[in-house]
């Protein structure tokens, strides 16, 4: 799976999760949750929805690398890749 | 008859006392159930055994102590592994070692408070796992009047149910927005076993002191949780219903 595949999968759990809030503005290199309205609920309910629909499985302790959605992107491509 | 056919409920504690009647209870509405016990295996199985066929289908029962953090995520990985989901999460599991404070073990202070809050809030934890994705679930916390009105030589077990209490209230404003109401039910004087090592002149007592002049049953509680566990409680949450016949 392409970087940009993995983006846009990531983009549509956000979306189902904060659908009120505008995506097309994200700037990969920064912290997501200071630019898109996302509390720590939401991020629970994204790595629950990860796991739902793409059976990926985030282990508690790597939680701190998915800050900017450059390094959720890089965290998430070998997972994906390990899947198909 | 509330209907639970179909919905998987956990009762921590489930094989003695409250969490006894409870398990029948929601297996008698349909429910698949799994009830948790911590050290009696003997009254694990004669309390399976209690269930003719039909009801003994539904039912598991499992050992692990809910203060264990690794116990508790050993448990759910093989649950979530077979049952897939769960609708309903009732933190009965409790404890009492009772003394004054001015003399209590420490190790007994928080015993206590490793089995009745922290158990509850590793459970919690991990049930939120299975219920957040689905945008449903039902917590009921088993407390008492003590957490809210103390209880003399019952500092530790008062203590953690009135921290189960607050935790309940928190926990429910995290999750409002995700269909996962959290409630508390707090029972007075139930007749079970937890009653049988108190002395006879505090029991006269203690009738005194409630307005019904009598002791309830543990079914009288489990339709105030199976109520507060079901779809229709809808609008229900960081609530503690009082189960006590007026005291």
């Amino acid at each position: 799976m392409t970087e940009e595949e993995v983006r846009g999968k990531v983009l549509e759990i956000i979306s189902f999760i904060a659908p009120d809030e505008d995506l097309s503005t994200i700037k990969d290199d920064e912290p997501l949750r200071e630019q898109i309205g996302l509390d720590s609920m939401d991020f629970v309910d994204i790595v629950l929805e990860l796991r739902k629909r793409h059976r990926i499985q985030i282990p508690e302790e790597d939680y701190g690398k998915l800050v900017s959605m450059k390094g959720i992107v890089q965290y998430l491509i070998p997972k994906f890749q390990a899947k198909a | 008859m509330v209907d639970y056919v179909g919905q998987r409920v956990l009762v921590t504690g489930g094989t003695r006392g409250i969490g006894a009647a409870l398990a029948r209870a929601f297996l008698e509405a349909g429910a698949s159930v799994t009830a948790t016990y911590a050290c009696n295996d003997e009254g694990a199985a004669s309390f399976a055994d209690g269930f003719d066929e039909e009801l003994r289908g539904r039912l598991s029962v499992v050992r692990f102590d809910v203060s264990d953090r690794g116990a508790v995520e050993d448990f759910f990985t093989g649950f979530e592994a077979d049952a897939g989901s769960l609708q309903v999460l009732v933190n009965n599991a409790g404890i009492r070692i009772d003394g004054v404070v001015a003399l209590m073990d420490p190790a007994d202070w928080q015993r206590v408070i490793d089995v009745n809050l922290t158990g509850a809030f590793n459970m919690c934890r991990r049930a939120l796992q299975l219920m957040l994705p689905e945008r449903y679930g039902r917590i009921i916390n088993v407390t008492s009047p003590a957490g809210r009105i103390g209880s003399r030589g019952q500092a530790n077990y008062a203590a953690s149910k009135a921290g189960l209490v607050a935790f309940s209230k928190s926990l429910a404003r995290e999750v409002a927005t995700r269909g996962i109401t959290v409630n508390c039910v707090a029972p007075g004087f139930i007749e079970t076993e937890f009653l049988a090592g108190v002395p006879e002149e505090h029991m006269a007592r203690y009738l005194e002191l409630i307005p019904m002049g009598r002791f309830g049953s543990t079914e009288e509680v489990a339709a105030c949780v199976l109520f507060l566990a079901s779809r229709r409680a809808s609008y229900v949450t960081g609530a503690v219903l009082d189960v006590t016949g007026g005291a």
